[in-house]
């Protein structure tokens, strides 16, 4: 609309006339330069004058509008109210605002917030369970977990997530974990780690579970990788007795754990992932809290 | 004109159709004295005193019933949201701050009524209202004609089909300032929109109605 197009005599522009500006004229809310040009256009122009009669019009018959009849009695019953007023849990979270109260929808912020805070939780679990620069896993191995060898690459044992199934390992001198006495299953760990990390406490080294085929956790395997033979020399730590037990000929291959990355973050991955899970959780809380409290308030 | 008006403390209509930007001191006065009343209600139902949200109940449920039907246009529908918003409003009346129980009392009403226009929306069930039904029809006036009585009812009807179909947030604003005669800034405050936001409704909501009505526009001039 071209509101300072000036109005000709005849009025045969009145379709390129600002309509808004003459409905605005009716109410006090134009300046002067605004009231102006409206009452020149009203003035000059037929169909405008003609808007100005109708706006009224409607304005007014609007405004007389007859009112609806009420068809109940909206006082409310004692039951009503104790109903209302709900239990004590529902009046204290209503007076921390976390319940649904008199603002409308639009600024309720109750469910954008669980979303999101579900998203960001689901988020946090997937990258704790270390989904997302783990390469191919094994038969046996989770995401997430250390190089994990069946096998007789090292002197064998258990996975370290069942610790009580192995004492905690002596630690040489070189950072290597001993093999007990009895050959118990062992864990190679890297100096800085804890004996019993969890999988995924400990980062291994993912270019080495990639390429090496011990940990694919096929079998046994005759050619050990170098990797492993580096995380662990079977010579070196096996008691004597047990050096004649070559991996390739032990009849029972059993997992073992190299855990040969240091860096790993203290902690782990599964502080992240249970991080997560709270967040989560606190998201769909959040989430059935309206519904939890319409029938906690019988409605 | 809404029998409550009166409750706004005698505020006279302006030729424009019930704006009351203008109060004389006596209006005011009488508008403080209702102010007053309603704050020492509210006081007696905060102290327990369920007798007294029920007077409450009294004076406003004509006004909130009348105003919802204009915007949700379904009786039922605002009998719901009406009983929903005394509801609401007795669950939340710690939160009442002071200054117009009425206007406080509305916002909740618009609320409620927002969230069975949604529901509605979703679920639509009866779309056309019953324009022929006399709960519709205003009271009776002995001193008006048959004729009179004929043509009001045809401009009620024609009205409130066209209010059918401008959009919600302009039928909120128009009625509030055309038939309730509340100001910009208080309707403002009510719908959580800018001054200007509900300008734009008031005006375009006017323009909408006014194509509506072309046909018609005959019955709306006395």
């Amino acid at each position: 609309m071209d509101r300072h197009q000036p109005a000709l005599p005849d009025g045969t522009d009145h379709d390129h006339h600002d309509r808004l500006l003459i409905a605005r004229s009716l109410d006090d809310g134009l300046d002067a330069v605004e009231m102006s040009q409206a009452e020149r256009l009203i003035q000059s122009c037929p169909g405008c004058a003609s808007l100005v009669g109708d706006l009224r019009s409607v304005s007014t018959a609007v405004a007389h509008m007859p009112a609806a009849r009420r068809t109940r009695d909206f006082r409310i019953t004692a039951a009503q109210a104790a109903a209302a007023r709900g239990s004590a849990l529902t009046r204290l979270l209503r007076g921390a605002r976390l319940l649904p109260g008199l603002d409308p929808p639009r600024r309720q912020i109750m469910q954008p917030l669980a979303g999101a805070a579900i998203a960001i939780g689901l988020v946090l679990v997937v990258i704790g369970s270390g989904w997302p620069s783990t390469g191919p896993a094994g038969p046996g191995g989770s995401a997430g977990t250390a190089a994990t060898h069946e096998g007789p690459v090292t002197a064998a044992g258990a996975t370290s997530d069942t610790p009580e199934s192995a004492p905690p390992p002596r630690t040489s001198q070189g950072g290597a974990v001993e093999v007990g006495d009895d050959a118990s299953p062992v864990a190679t760990i890297g100096p800085d780690v804890a004996p019993f990390a969890s999988d995924s406490q400990a980062e291994p080294d993912r270019s080495a579970e990639s390429e090496d085929p011990i940990s694919e956790g096929s079998g046994p395997s005759p050619t050990p990788s170098p990797r492993a033979t580096e995380a662990v020399d079977p010579t070196a730590t096996l008691p004597p007795n047990d050096t004649a037990a070559l991996p390739s000929q032990r009849p029972t291959p059993a997992p073992v754990t190299t855990i040969d990355d240091a860096s790993a973050w203290p902690g782990g991955d599964t502080g992240v992932a249970i991080v997560g899970l709270v967040l989560a959780g606190v998201g769909v809380l959040l989430l059935l809290l309206r519904p939890i409290a319409r029938r906690l308030e019988g409605r | 004109m809404p029998s409550d008006q009166k409750d706004l403390g005698g505020v006279e209509p302006t030729e424009a159709g019930g704006r009351s930007s203008r109060v004389d001191d006596r209006a005011r006065r009488a508008a403080d004295e209702l102010h007053a009343r309603d704050r020492a209600l509210v006081e007696q139902v905060l102290s327990g005193d369920l007798d007294a949200f029920n007077r409450l109940v009294e004076l406003y449920q004509d006004y909130l019933f009348a105003l919802t039907v204009r915007v949700v246009r379904d009786r039922e529908a605002a009998a719901d949201a009406v009983q929903e918003a005394f509801l609401n409003c007795y669950r939340n009346l710690a939160r009442f701050r002071g200054g117009s129980f009425r206007s406080w009392l509305t916002r909740i009403a618009l609320n409620a009524a927002t969230d069975i226009l949604r529901v509605r929306k979703r679920r639509p069930a009866d779309p056309y209202p019953e324009w022929e039904d006399d709960a519709w029809q205003p009271p009776a006036d002995e001193s008006e004609g048959p004729e009179r009585t004929t043509l009001l009812r045809s401009r009620h009807t024609v009205i409130a089909a066209a209010m059918e179909h401008i959009t919600v947030d302009q039928r909120k604003a128009i009625v509030l300032f055309d038939v309730e005669g509340y100001d910009y800034q208080e309707i403002a405050d009510m719908t959580g929109v800018s001054l200007g936001t509900v300008k734009s409704r008031i005006h375009r909501g006017r323009l909408a109605l006014r194509d509506l009505l072309l046909p018609d526009m005959e019955l709306l001039r006395d």
